[in-house]
């Protein structure tokens, strides 16, 4: 029930990595890890859930606002995640504003 | 299963109270990994909720109301499934979950899309029944989740 995040810098934008839960508790952590970000100037944001082993709707609201304030010709690209997860972008929609990456 | 539950404060000082105890509900070996991952989801919304509208409450009524979570195991003839029952004496909210669908901004385009509204609908989805009831001053919100047959 803890959440780790750290980022980098990759050549088209950032890349955080997501360890842990992302919920109700943790999701304000990761809102305002995303709006340290100039997120109008980034390109694109990939985000590592290899290691996130859930997300509910508190951690969807953050990745939308993140989407929302990026300009709408980038790209939110998320990878790694779990069944549950990607089930739960699928049928909340939000397919339009994340990319689901099988990498 | 013996029947288990925890009763606290609805505040976000005891989530990992409760979510300490969903997580070991959605561990129930008749669960599939699957069936687990949504319960987790549907109780984490609902309790999350539920906190949001206690603390709000107490912001203005200076009274902390309590959440309860008690869960068991229910057989019937073909039939078995985990019943979880959230009790809060929160003001009353009904979800309305027999009128709740997708909500209409689910086809909005990104930029319109309001931040948020999942919540509930999340928790319909998930579950295999949910109901809702108020009586005597507190929501009642019962959960059944079926289990695979035992081996």
């Amino acid at each position: 029930m803890s959440l780790q995040i750290t980022s980098s810098q990759s050549d088209a934008g950032v890349m955080i990595k997501l360890t842990g839960t992302v919920d109700t508790k943790t999701a304000p952590d990761l809102l305002l890890k995303l709006t340290e970000l100039d997120l109008p100037s980034l390109s694109e944001l990939k985000v590592d859930m290899h290691e996130m082993t859930f997300m509910s709707s508190a951690g969807l609201r953050a990745l939308l606002f993140a989407k929302q304030k990026m300009d709408q010709n980038s790209t939110l690209i998320v990878y790694g995640a779990c069944d549950g997860v990607v089930d739960t972008i699928k049928k909340t929609g939000l397919t339009q504003a994340i990319v689901i990456s099988e990498e | 299963m013996p029947n288990s539950s925890i009763h606290h404060d609805a505040s976000m000082k005891h989530w990992d109270d409760f979510m300490g105890f969903i997580d070991k509900l959605s561990e129930n070996k008749r669960f599939s990994s699957k069936k687990s991952y949504r319960f987790k989801l549907a109780a984490e919304e609902l309790v999350s909720n539920i906190i949001r509208s206690s603390e709000s409450s107490f912001g203005s009524t200076q009274i902390m109301p309590t959440l309860q979570i008690a869960a068991k195991e229910v057989s019937l003839l073909n039939y078995d499934y985990l019943e979880v029952v959230f009790i809060d004496d929160a003001p009353r909210f009904d979800p309305n979950f027999d009128q709740l669908e997708s909500p209409n901004h689910i086809e909005a385009p990104v930029a319109l899309r309001p931040i948020g509204g999942l919540g509930l609908f999340l928790v319909k989805d998930s579950v295999d029944s949910i109901s809702y009831k108020y009586c005597r001053g507190q929501n009642t919100y019962t959960i059944e989740m079926e289990l695979e047959s035992a081996s």
